[in-house]
């Protein structure tokens, strides 16, 4: 399934074309993360000198930090870059769909009174990470 | 065995005489076998038999010294012939022959070779006539006959003899013995084997007979123990609607219920004027012990400790974004309801578990220990370079989360980094003016600086050709209140790339951005408000979604298709 796919899904589901992009943002930021990670278990020192010579300078501007994306990404995943970012954003958008459809079940449960969904509430009133997801809403 | 003399005493088997076969024989090697005169006219084959033939007689000498070519004599008449080497010409035999020596010809007490030549007369046996008491031979017509004869018998004989020579008969070598006995021990053990694994199986597929009946059995008492226990629920409802059904007579203070120890439940009312019959022959039942009610398992929740993963952050975010859409399909607005919302999120999709952390951060972390623990100077120092480059590669993510915060931009685009990321262009900085994002003071006049106007500025970027406010369009986002697109982006193209207003990718919401945003421009062109297409029955929301599926189409195309046409010709009366 290519990424319009899933933003369709992820529309359906419900989800407006702001919280898509915001979505799309933080899949973007994951990607980067599995890259570094892939980099510390694979990169020679080599490969760590030049990229950190190419990240010292601060990009002067979208064109300058796309390219040096463009070749972090190279560096690590080399002719299959292109096709990581992809594989990496759809990831992280399936694991939103199912994440939703899974939210969304519990809830549904959770209404129906379903005491495993009850007592998932009860036992975690005064946590203040879900508070903090509250705020966020 | 090859023999010079092919008529002396030493010719050991028939003579092939004649003319057509000393012409057969012309250049040809000659051969003796033990029984006859064979010409082999392959000369490989001969060689070869003389090879085999030296081996089996283990003769000292070479077989080919003994053999020597017979050329070619004319055939005269009446005499026989004698082939070349001639009874004068060479001894009767050679005694020191190995062949003569097996025989035990040399001693001359014994009579030699039963089948020694009538040539050589034996003198102790008179009755033995030898060739020459015959006389001279005569040549006559019955002589050609039989010499005609024996050339066909020669044939024959040169043609079996051939084949039976060529073919050696290789008599099995003692290594070959003990490997056909260590084969046929070999053979038995596996026929041993498989006659065991035979009777195993026999026995096995007794066992599984059993096991079969046995478990056969056991179906049969559990079907029965089914049956019995249908009946008994039967018999309990039963028991439980007279128990559960309000009568006047049951509500008799007088009427008392007995549960007796055999289960079988006497009901007593003195004034009842409805005959209770007592229920009889209920088998005692017995009940199983109560299985224990374990409460199903409380999803945890998987705090992770403030400061200690910076990707807390990002997990709590698509944590609220995923809790946002299911209190909003189910119509939440806040409240208790909306905080459990976000509890069974959290505990549904272990969010709070979620990412992998900023590797670059541990893996700094790692480093600064390893350098710490080590006492190799060369080591510690290459750990150290390597973490110093670490912490520059890592500086990727500070410059992608810039972006995220609206740098260079002044405000924060969702979408922003995903674009950059994915097209190799970030559509909210693509205009070919732009420059440092990262430091938007040090050009204000740049073209990132000028793009606030377009998402904040209202809707005069939208159609700068009309004033006209349609209303679906304020401060860069939809407005229709209660439609999933309600709040969408609607900035209007801002990208250069190829395409311009019809490319999505020009676009900083995207699809959605471009079909909003130009639905917008058609109702500002034709002065026709949101809320007058509605009440013309023109589904504004479809036609948002297909001018995202096709830009291209006109508005009396989606007017035509979604509704409200009667919208314009209102307008035309009005004079718009």
């Amino acid at each position: 399934m290519d990424i319009e796919q899933l933003k369709n899904e992820l529309r359906t589901l419900g989800f407006t074309e702001d919280k898509l992009n915001q979505l799309l943002d933080l899949a973007t930021e994951e990607a980067l993360s599995v890259a570094l990670e892939d980099l510390n278990r694979t990169g020679d020192d080599a490969t760590m000198e030049e990229l950190a010579n190419l990240m010292e300078a601060q990009p002067t501007d979208a064109n300058d930090l796309t390219n040096k994306v463009n070749i972090l990404f190279e560096k690590i995943y080399h002719q299959n870059a292109d096709t990581k970012k992809i594989e990496l954003i759809s990831s992280y958008l399936n694991g939103v769909i199912e994440d939703t459809k899974k939210a969304k079940d519990l809830y549904a449960r959770y209404q129906a009174g379903d005491p495993t969904a009850v007592a998932t509430v009860k036992a975690q009133e005064g946590n203040p990470d879900v508070q903090k997801i509250q705020d966020m809403m | 065995m090859a023999n010079n003399d092919i008529n002396g005493s030493d010719d050991l088997g028939a003579r092939i005489q004649g003319g057509d076969y000393d012409n057969n024989i012309n250049g040809k090697e000659s051969y003796d076998t033990p029984f006859a005169r064979v010409t082999i006219q392959n000369p490989e084959i001969a060689k070869t038999i003389l090879d085999i033939d030296a081996h089996t007689v283990e003769s000292d000498t070479p077989a080919t010294q003994n053999l020597e070519p017979i050329i070619n004599e004319p055939f005269r008449a009446g005499e026989r012939y004698m082939g070349r080497n001639s009874v004068s010409q060479q001894p009767a035999h050679d005694e020191n022959h190995p062949k003569y020596k097996s025989m035990g010809g040399s001693n001359p007490s014994l009579p030699r070779d039963p089948r020694q030549s009538f040539n050589d007369k034996d003198y102790r046996n008179p009755q033995i006539r030898t060739n020459s008491d015959y006389g001279p031979t005569k040549n006559s017509s019955h002589m050609t006959n039989s010499l005609g004869k024996m050339d066909e018998m020669s044939k024959i004989l040169k043609a079996e003899t051939t084949s039976e020579i060529v073919t050696p008969i290789v008599l099995p070598s003692e290594k070959e013995n003990t490997e056909l006995k260590e084969s046929e021990k070999a053979l038995k053990l596996a026929e041993e084997k498989i006659a065991s694994l035979e009777a195993a199986n026999k026995e096995l597929g007794e066992r599984v007979s059993k096991l079969e009946e046995q478990l056969q059995k056991n179906n049969d008492l559990l079907e029965g123990e089914i049956e019995q226990a249908k009946k008994t629920n039967e018999l309990l409802q039963q028991l439980l609607n007279q128990k559960t059904t309000p009568h006047v007579e049951d509500t008799d203070p007088n009427t008392t219920l007995t549960v007796v120890p055999n289960n079988i439940i006497d009901i007593t009312n003195t004034d009842s004027r409805l005959a209770i019959r007592p229920i009889t022959g209920i088998a005692p039942i017995e009940t199983p012990p109560p299985v224990p009610q374990t409460p199903p398992p409380i999803p945890e929740i998987v705090r992770i400790p403030e400061g200690e993963d910076p990707n807390r952050r990002r997990n709590l975010t698509r944590a609220s974004i995923i809790a946002g859409v299911v209190a909003g399909g189910v119509g939440l607005l806040g409240g208790a309801q909306v905080a459990s919302v976000g509890i069974l999120v959290c505990a549904g999709t272990g969010v709070l578990s979620w990412g992998v952390g900023l590797i670059g951060k541990r893996q700094i972390n790692s480093l600064e220990s390893q350098i710490n623990s080590t006492q190799d100077i060369v080591l510690r120092e290459k750990l150290i370079k390597r973490q110093e480059n670490w912490k520059k590669v890592t500086k990727i993510t500070d410059y992608v989360k810039a972006i995220a915060k609206g740098a260079g931009t002044g405000f924060a685009i969702s979408g922003a980094i995903s674009n950059l990321f994915m097209g190799g262009h970030g559509l909210a900085w693509n205009r070919p003016d732009s420059s440092s994002f990262l430091n938007p003071t040090s050009n204000p006049e740049s073209g990132l600086g000028r793009q606030q106007a377009g998402p904040t500025g209202g809707t005069e970027g939208v159609n700068p050709e009309s004033t006209f406010d349609s209303g679906l369009i304020k401060d860069g986002r939809v407005v229709l209140p209660g439609d999933p697109s309600n709040g969408n982006l609607a900035t209007g193209p801002i990208g250069n790339l190829p395409g311009g207003e019809m490319n999505p990718n020009n676009f900083a919401g995207g699809q959605s951005d471009l079909g909003w945003w130009k639905l917008g421009k058609y109702l500002s062109a034709n002065h026709i408000s949101v809320s007058d297409l509605q009440a013309a029955g023109g589904d504004i929301h479809r036609m948002g979604y297909a001018l995202q599926e096709n830009p291209s189409l006109s508005f009396s195309e989606l007017l035509s298709r979604f509704g409200g046409e009667s919208v314009l010709n209102a307008n035309a009366s009005l004079g718009r």
